[in-house]
Order: structure tokens, then sequence, then C-alpha cells
């Protein structure tokens, strides 16, 4: 076979391909959106808030209110992330029997120019030390007597975020927003 | 790798810079950090963790780590090596007894496989001191030229006047982006 | 889709735009204020070293520490508008800076003549030739490139002493950065005010020094009583040593033991002065919060150090 008589085929194939994908994407964003969706729940259900409280109240008193950083944060730093992991891919897979984490991560990559919305920038959140640091300390603020109230899912929504209502609007807004 | 560090990573693309700054002990590194961000550095304690500031320059959100460089701390600057797009190694010009100790430090450094593809740019720090040795001096005392692994320019500096600093992050920035983000 | 894409990374762009040109206009409004302060204070530092030779020998040192302090506050304004100043106006700033300082060393050298050569007394040998590196302190690597023998310690130094009183004054030393290294036996008299110290290897030492400006570095050493004021203090490989100190910052240890830590007590004439040109401030001194880096993770006290006992505190002779 001659070099160009592949290449056209190659881009037949191509071709090909962006069709049967464009054909079924609509179904392919159907699971994406509803796979964000559920994200969404978890997060703001009591049993991820419980978790999460749980995390704080075992480490808080590792944090100061310094500029400087223990290297302590990085190690619970990262098993927070863990936790978060595995309970996000837990709850997913039981509530979308289908659900394969490694395609879901793939669908984010290809739409990453497109992942606007509050979810992301709070998932985002979870991965940012600074952020990360900042609950910690709000946490410890609280717990020594300072005014913050904690009573409801303060951990999750310190960082800049707006309250529950807002989040739960977010998926209709990212896609009719402009 | 999880779902929220490929999500990190993914975002990371879009015009963030993570850079890490390290050096042996006194070299000045928190000093550069706190002159970057415009604070007092006539405060400055050594640093027993480390130290974050994320600056934004030129359309370029920087993170940049500042990990302490006492000799019992160097066993924990791997657990910053991940994501780092710019190396910035940082040295002490007027301490001239401990430039091997130095250099052996960086050449290590350098064989970190998840520190491969970053840039380095070697800060030839206290060029206020009148006994500070040159950048020429320092590049041929750490034996840069010998370099091949990395991107590498050496630059004298000096964190008390300034001097160099934004040449420095100007040049460690076009050269991450000419590799990172030549789609945009 | 695509237009729905295309139209937000419009909006974007247009919001980057917006938000470069809310940068913009105050950074236009600084550089302004800033050359306007910048080359007034020139000026008219300019103007009083060129009256100098009008002034009685008493007068001078007065008038030149003052004119020194004057420029060092004029390059900290000046370090403090790099941040938005461009890289132009920076290094145009830096050498007119640099021009000033050699101006008043060199008159400084041609009214106060005694102190001249004083500085390479000690090693006469080393010293020719070198002078002009050590007056301009910036921008100057090109000059320095000729020095290519890297391990030679800095100038300011006294190395491989055996059983001496040794002393530097603060010609010598002021803004300098001093080396000490292999000492044995020996009683080392700083007295000024350096901007570093590095200190390697010494044994049976006493070191006194005026206040340093910024950091000190000590290494390996054994049985000496250091006196020293300085902004950070470092302390490495080094045992049964005590250090009298007045850190502003903080001090630290590491791989030290039987090190011990009391209040910075030395004296000498116009050591005021050389606290003023030091910026150190006074009120300000950490010296009994030691960090040992050998010891992080616990509560406890560091075995490595401890405080000298406020009877068993040595007092010093100036």
């Amino acid at each position: 076979m001659e070099a160009s008589d592949v290449i056209s085929e190659l881009q037949c194939v191509d071709f090909g391909e962006e069709e049967i994908f464009t054909s079924c994407s609509n179904e392919v964003d159907t699971k994406f959106d509803l796979t964000i969706g559920h994200i969404e729940d978890i997060i703001m259900e009591d049993k991820f808030q419980t978790l999460q409280n749980n995390f704080l109240e075992k480490f808080y008193s590792e944090f100061d209110d310094t500029e400087e950083n223990k290297f302590i944060y990085t190690d619970i730093h990262k098993d927070y992330i863990n936790l978060i992991e595995k309970c996000l891919e837990e709850e997913l897979s039981g509530r979308m029997p289908d659900f394969s984490m490694q395609e879901f991560t793939r669908q984010l990559a290809e739409r990453k120019d497109d992942l606007e919305g509050e979810i992301f920038e709070m998932l985002l959140t979870f991965s940012d030390f600074v952020a990360f640091k900042d609950m910690f300390l709000d946490y410890k603020a609280a717990k020594e007597g300072k005014t913050i109230d904690l009573s409801d899912g303060l951990t999750v929504t310190s960082v800049d975020m707006p309250s529950g209502c807002d989040l739960f609007s977010l998926n209709g807004q990212s896609i009719s927003k402009d | 790798m999880g779902l929220l560090t490929i999500l990190k990573k993914m975002k990371q693309k879009e015009k963030e810079v993570r850079l890490l700054m390290l050096g042996l002990d006194n070299a000045g590194k928190t000093t550069i950090l706190k002159k970057f961000n415009g604070e007092d550095i006539n405060t400055i304690s050594p640093t027993l963790g480390f130290n974050i500031k994320t600056l934004e320059h030129r359309g370029f959100k920087l993170n940049v780590w500042d990990v302490g460089g006492q000799r019992s701390l160097r066993s924990y600057w791997r657990n910053y090596f991940e994501c780092t797009d710019g190396l910035i190694w940082v040295v002490d010009s007027a301490d001239r007894m401990r430039l091997q100790d130095c250099k052996q430090e960086l050449h290590s450094l350098l064989l970190e496989e998840r520190l491969a593809g970053s840039t380095l740019l070697v800060f030839a720090n206290k060029q206020d001191l009148p006994g500070s040795l040159s950048s020429e001096d320092i590049r041929k005392t750490l034996d840069l030229d010998n370099i091949k692994s990395h991107h590498w320019r050496i630059l004298p500096c000096s964190a008390v006047t300034g001097e160099n600093l934004l040449d420095g992050v100007d040049w460690i920035i076009d050269d991450i982006a000419s590799r990172i983000f030549t789609m945009d | 889709m695509t237009e729905r894409l295309q139209k937000r990374d419009d909006k974007r762009k247009l919001n980057i735009e917006n938000k470069k040109e809310d940068r913009e206009a105050p950074i236009r409004e600084k550089c302004e204020h800033f050359h306007d302060n910048l080359s007034k204070e020139i000026d008219e530092i300019e103007r009083d070293v060129s009256r100098s030779s009008s002034l009685t020998k008493t007068e001078l040192i007065d008038h030149f520490d003052g004119l020194t302090v004057r420029l060092q506050k004029a390059q900290k304004f000046l370090s403090e508008a790099t941040l938005f100043l461009p890289s132009y106006d920076i290094s145009k700033a830096t050498e007119s800076l640099s021009k000033l300082q050699n101006m008043l060393q060199d008159k400084r050298n041609e009214l106060m003549p005694k102190k001249k050569f004083a500085f390479k007394s000690k090693k006469a040998s080393e010293g020719d030739g070198k002078k002009t590196k050590n007056l301009s302190t910036k921008d100057d690597a090109h000059k320095k490139s000729t020095k290519n023998e890297p391990c030679i310690l800095a100038d300011c130094k006294f190395v491989d002493e055996d059983g001496k009183n040794l002393s530097m004054d603060p010609s010598q030393i002021n803004q300098k950065d001093v080396a000490l290294a292999r000492l044995k036996h020996c009683v080392v008299k700083l007295y000024g005010s350096p901007s570093a110290i590095h200190v390697n290897e010494l044994e049976d030492c006493k070191i006194f020094c005026g206040p340093v400006s910024g950091s000190i570095f000590i290494r390996e050493c054994k049985n000496c009583v250091f006196i020293l004021s300085c902004q950070q203090l470092r302390i490495h490989t080094t045992e049964f040593t005590n250090f009298y100190i007045h850190v502003t910052s903080k001090a630290i240890i590491e791989d030290s033991h039987d090190v011990q830590f009391a209040p910075y007590n030395w004296n000498y004439p116009g050591i005021a002065e050389h606290f003023k040109l030091s910026g150190l401030d006074k009120e300000r001194n950490n010296w009994d919060d030691i960090d040992d880096f050998n010891w992080l993770a616990v509560d406890a006290h560091s075995p490595n150090w401890s405080l000298v006992a406020p009877e068993q505190r040595k007092n010093w002779d100036p």
C-alpha cells in the first residue's frame, strides 16, 4: 500500500470516528452531566459532611495560624485527598452501576476547556493546599471559640463558595449561562 | 492517579505555573519569596517547614513553594517535587565554604525523575555583599555547564535590593511557557 | 456549541483586558511618584556629599554616617519599587544609586584618609587593586569575574590564625560580609556593622561583633564564646560553646549540643551608631527562643541547648 493511501485511509477512519462521536455525544454528555450531578449531591450530603468533620476533628490540633507551614500539613493533605477521592468513587459506583472512574476522568480531560462552574472549582479546592490549610484554620478558630458557626457544612463552603442552593443549580447554569 | 489530582493537573495547564525554590539553608529563599510578594524582609526567621505564595505575573498564576534548606530538612524536599514546572536553586554567593555541598545537592536533585523536564533557574543570590562570588564563578564551581538534562540559566541577584529577581522569573516563565503552553 | 464557546472566550479575554488596564493605570502613577522622589533624594545627597569639604573632622563622622543611612533608605525605597518598576528603570536607578555610593565612599576616603588603607593592613598583599570592588556593591558581576579562584575567602576575613588578638574597625567592615575560618585560641573583635558573617571551624576562640544587618552563619565550632547581634543566626555542628546574642528574628541550631545562650552584652564606643546603621531593632531580642532542627517534633525542650544562668553570665570589657 502506498503511503498516501494509508494517510487517506487514516483520515477516513478519523472522520468516521468523529461522526460516531457526534452522533452519540448526547448520550455521553447526559451520562457525564449525570455524574457531575451525583458528585454535587454527594458533596452536599450529611454523610460527606460527617466524613469531613471527623477528619478535621482528628487533625485540627496540628495546625497553627502562622504563615509558615509545617511538613506534617503535607502528609495530612495527602490523606485528605485520598479520603475524598475514595469516598467519591465509592458513592458514584453505588449510584451508577456502570460507573468507571477511568472513563469519567477521560471525559473530564476531553472537556477540560469547558469545565466551568462551581462544582469544578470546589473539586479543585480539595486538592488546593492553601484552601486546605485555611479550612483547618477556620475549623480550629471555631473550635477554640471564635465566631464562625460550624453547624452546617461550613467546612466545604469556607473557601469562597456560595451557599448550597447555588450549588444545586450549577449544572443548568453552566449550560444556559451565555 | 485519583480524580482530584487529575483535575488539578488539567487545570494547571491553564497558565498556571508551579515553581519550587530550593537551596542550602541561609541561601535567601524565603527572602526572595517575600520580596516577590512585596513583604517586609527584615523579620524573616530560618524556615522550619515551607512557605507558599501565589503571585500573578504577566497573566500567569505562579505558585511558588519555598522549602526549608537545613540539612535535616532536605529529605522532605521530595514531597514537593510533583507537578513542578520550574526549579529555582538559590545560592548564597558569599558562602564560599559550602559551595561543594551546594553543588552536590543540586546535582543529586537533577537526577530526580519527578523533576525531569522542569526548567532550572540558578539565583546567585546576595550580590549586594561585597565579598560575594560572581555568577560566573558560581557557574563554574557548581559545574552548571555539565547539566544537559534540564534547560538552565544562572543569574546574579540580590533579594535585598531586588536586583534581577524579576528577570529571573521572566526567563523561567518564558522557558516553561515555550514547553507547555505552545497550544495557546 | 462553538458559538457559545467563542462567546465565552471573548468575554474572558475582555475581562482580562479590563483587568490589565485597571492594573496598569495606578502603576504608571506609582512609577512617576517613584522617579520624582528618588531623583530629588539623589540630588540632595549629592549636594550634601559635595559640601562635605567645608565640615570639620569631628562633624564629618556624623555627616557621612547620616548620608550612608539616607542612601540606604533610598536603596530600600528602590527595592520596594522593584515590584512595579519596569526592569530598565530598575537598572537605571540601581546604577544612579551605586554611582552615588561610590561618590560618597570616595569623598569619605578623601576627607578621612587615615582609614583608607587600614582595611588591608592585615593582609596587604591581597588588597591591592581590589579597592573598587569593595566600593561598588551592585551590578558589578563583570568586574567580579576576574576572581577565578572560587574557594578563596572574601576580602574581609581572618583565616588560619592561632593565639592572636585580632580586630577590625568600622571602616573595614561596615556593610561588608566578613569571614572567619580555622582560628584557634584567638580573640576577635569586630567593631562595626557588617552585612553578613560566615564562621567556620573555630576552636577556643572568643568572637565579639557589632550589629550585623543580615545573617550570621556558624559551622563546626568548639569551646568558643560568641557575642553577636544580628537579624538571623544559624549554628551548625557546634559544641561546648556559649552565645551572648541579640537576634531580631530567630536563632536556630542543627547537629549541635552543649550550646548555651545569654543576652548580648558587648559595649564599645559607637555601638549605638552601628545599631542604627544595621537597622536592627534594639527592642526586639529573641535570644532565648531557639529552634533546634534536630528536635522539631516534640513539645519537650531540646536537650542540646540551654540558657546561661544570670549569675554565670560574663561581662566583657570594651
